[in-house]
């Protein structure tokens, strides 16, 4: 499987910077460009799965570098971010060939959720599988196995798996994983996510196998080998 | 109104005919007087016998006295009489009725006395004049003669006539109202354009409504004229503030975006570095938008301000602590020279034209390298007062330079940001420079540098004079700082003077 590869471009570096706080920690492979004629060479070189990209831009402008990144080249996903609310500037933007339009200031994770919707249609799901030593998972089936071993899973648990897999290696606060996984932000003193958690380590270490989702003390979990 | 001008109108029209009835009633009057007064004295002549110039019954039995004469001066409506001098009836008409002619004792006395007189009678529905004239044939008077006329002719002639006056009166109202109406309605429809379109925009708030038509050369047409006029202007006032406005809230999205965005990612668990980098670009993000607010606010204030301090307000110090404050933030970055200057009074506000001074020099230290010079001179020509501020710094492409003073304008708009700029530091200049009844203008070669000069009246003497008060620290500590780094150049800029 393919990391997605995004390429961010906006004439403000410090939009450039938190794009790729955040896009990276989500998995992505970021790369950037501060303006038209460096997104261009850079997709050039480096061909993007989606483009996130600024309309005003001093230079060339947002507008004419999705026409141009366009041409011959149906399957690029390409979001927009403007400024620009009103509906003449979004017609113009989707006319241009952009799939997708965001208003700034946005939400961060409206932003991943529209990333993810796009690259849904642009990268065959298929193809993706996650892995993590002897687990796999297929999302698009939501077939889950250990050392080839099939692992029955509730809706929750599987979600809560696949957040862990998308997200190797970090440590991921109950916070978090309530927002990500539950859709919601007040988790409180509910003890749901150790629950289920508990409930996964069942399920993931029958028969004796090690255990992949470690508790990390006063900060979370985390997807390990070794804690 | 129109109830009031017919009013006036039939007033008029009715007293006119009034008049001119009574005129005509007097004319007549005189004319049957006058015919009546003739026929009178002929019939005096008549009768009056040869011998002597009595008149005695005896001289009519004696067959003396002509009387058929008297017929002669009788017609219809037409009556003759002839009395003595005790009044009693000699010879009378043969229309006459038995009745005689009533003549009042007072008009008989006046006869007596040898004088004419008038009276008009009534006879039954008749009204009659009765004229008694003395025979007197130049000598005293013998008797009288009395003639009387029917008016009834002339009661129904003027009958007739006032008829007619009444129906003329209506209709000349009736047309003067209608014509009136009819030319005013005319006159005064761009009056009622006016009206509609005022309403119009009142209700909908669109400016770009005008008066139509071709506008005539009056009083109307020349309101109608101004009135367009004022509209256009309006129009383009709330199309600029519009713009303005827009433009404005534009330039907040940059900071506001990466405020929110790494606000939300710190709820995302990312890593304690990464965490601390999101919340300082944040933080750095809040200060720009607070510098863009302030200059916004000062910005707006200095061109909305009809009643602008004036007071006598002394430049040159002005100038000289804004080079000090400028050495002081710069901290040795660049050369800033202040060329030696004379006392230079300005009318105006303080501290508009303190910031006005910063940022000249605050855009000159901005834009250029380290090392570079920044000179200001300050000088008396004719009279006004001279600022020029020129730097070494990387100047200003030729196809920009027109626009520099224009809000939100940068020729460079990432090194404007990474230095704190808002874009609005000339437009201020320019703002205050103009509302101080002076100008701003500038010329620059790319690579070598900028100069920026400004011109504002002098203080003219023997103008009324205000005390200067104590110059306030003007605001420049919320303004960009040269230096984005050392907090604790920030901290000295806000010690107050």
């Amino acid at each position: 499987m393919q990391r997605p590869r995004i390429l961010v471009v906006d004439d403000d570096p410090k939009v450039l910077r938190l794009m790729q706080r955040g896009l990276t920690f989500e998995g992505y492979a970021v790369d950037l460009a501060a303006d038209g004629d460096e997104a261009l060479a850079t997709a050039h070189d480096c061909p993007p799965h989606l483009v996130v990209l600024d309309v005003m831009m001093p230079g060339l402008d947002g507008l004419e570098v999705c026409r141009r990144m366009r041409i011959g080249n149906r399957d690029l996903a390409i979001l927009m971010l403007t400024g620009r609310a009103s509906v003449p500037a979004r017609i113009e933007g989707f006319d241009a060939g952009a799939d997708d339009y965001l208003v700034k200031p946005f939400a961060f994770d409206e932003l991943l959720a529209r990333i993810r919707a796009l690259l849904r249609r642009s990268m065959p799901p298929d193809q993706e599988v996650l892995e993590f030593e002897d687990l796999v998972v297929t999302p698009a089936t939501r077939e889950v196995a250990r050392a080839g071993a099939p692992i029955e899973l509730t809706a929750r648990e599987y979600e809560l798996l696949e957040f862990f897999l998308r997200h190797p290696r970090q440590v991921l606060s109950r916070d978090l994983i309530f927002l990500r996984v539950w859709g919601s932000d007040f988790l409180g003193e509910s003890n749901l996510i150790d629950v289920h958690i508990m409930r996964l380590r069942e399920k993931l270490e029958a028969s004796g196998r090690s255990r992949l989702i470690h508790t990390i003390r006063g900060a979370g979990y985390s997807l390990r080998r070794v804690p | 109104m129109a109830i009031w001008y017919a009013l006036l109108m039939l007033t008029l029209v009715l007293a006119i005919e009034i008049f001119l009835a009574s005129a005509l009633d007097d004319v007549v009057q005189e004319q049957i007087d006058a015919s009546m007064r003739l026929r009178a004295s002929r019939v005096e002549r008549e009768v009056t016998t040869g011998d002597d110039d009595r008149l005695d019954p005896g001289d009519v039995q004696a067959g003396l006295l002509e009387l058929a004469p008297l017929e002669e001066f009788s017609s219809p409506g037409i009556y003759v009489q002839v009395r003595d001098l005790t009044g009693t009836v000699i010879a009378t008409s043969a229309n006459l009725p038995r009745s005689e002619l009533p003549v009042t004792p007072w008009l008989l006395k006046k006869a007596l006395d040898d004088q004419e007189g008038f009276e008009t009678v009534a006879i039954g529905a008749e009204q009659i004049r009765i004229l008694a004239w003395p025979v007197d044939a130049n000598g005293p008077v013998v008797g009288i003669v009395v003639v009387g006329q029917s008016l009834r002719l002339v009661e129904v002639a003027h009958e007739g006539v006032q008829r007619l006056t009444a129906i003329a009166a209506i209709v000349a109202t009736v047309a003067a109202v209608a014509g009136a109406w009819w030319l005013t309605a005319r006159a005064l429809r761009p009056v009622s354009d006016v009206t509609r379109v005022a309403r119009s925009i009142a209700a909908t708030g669109r400016f770009e409504q005008r008066i139509a038509g071709p506008a005539a050369d009056d009083e109307v047409g020349h309101l109608v004229v101004t009135f367009n006029e004022m509209l256009a202007r309006l129009e383009q006032t709330l199309v600029a503030q519009r713009e303005f406005l827009a433009d404005a809230s534009h330039e907040f999205r940059g900071p506001l975006m990466v405020i929110r965005g790494n606000l939300d990612l710190l709820r995302l668990g990312l890593p304690e570095d990464e965490r601390r980098a999101s919340v300082r670009e944040a933080s750095e993000e809040i200060e720009q938008m607070s510098r863009l607010a302030s200059d916004l606010l000062f910005l707006a204030a200095a061109e909305a301000d009809e009643t602008l301090d004036q007071e006598a307000v002394h430049f040159d110090e002005i100038v000289s602590a804004a080079c000090e404050r400028a050495r002081t933030v710069d901290g040795g970055l660049h050369q800033v020279v202040l060329r030696p200057s004379e006392a230079t009074v300005v009318v105006g506000d303080h501290t508009r034209l303190s910031q006005l001074v910063w940022n000249l020099i605050e855009n000159a230290l901005r834009y250029t390298p380290a090392g570079g010079r920044v000179e200001v001179s300050l000088a008396s020509r004719d009279d006004s007062a001279v600022l020029t501020v020129r730097d070494t710094g990387v100047g200003i492409p030729e196809e920009s330079l027109p626009r520099i003073f224009e809000r939100f304008y940068r020729v460079d708009k990432a090194r404007s940001r990474r230095n704190g700029g808002t874009g609005l530091g000339l437009a201020i200049v320019k703002s205050v420079a103009e509302s101080h009844g002076g100008r701003v203008d500038a010329t620059s070669v790319v690579g070598q540098g900028s100069l920026f000069t400004v011109q504002l009246p002098l203080e003219v003497r023997g103008a009324r004079l205000q005390p200067t008060e104590p110059p306030l620290a003007p605001p420049q500590q919320e303004t960009a700082s040269v230096a984005a780094e050392a907090g604790a150049r920030r901290a000295r800029r806000r010690a107050r003077l």
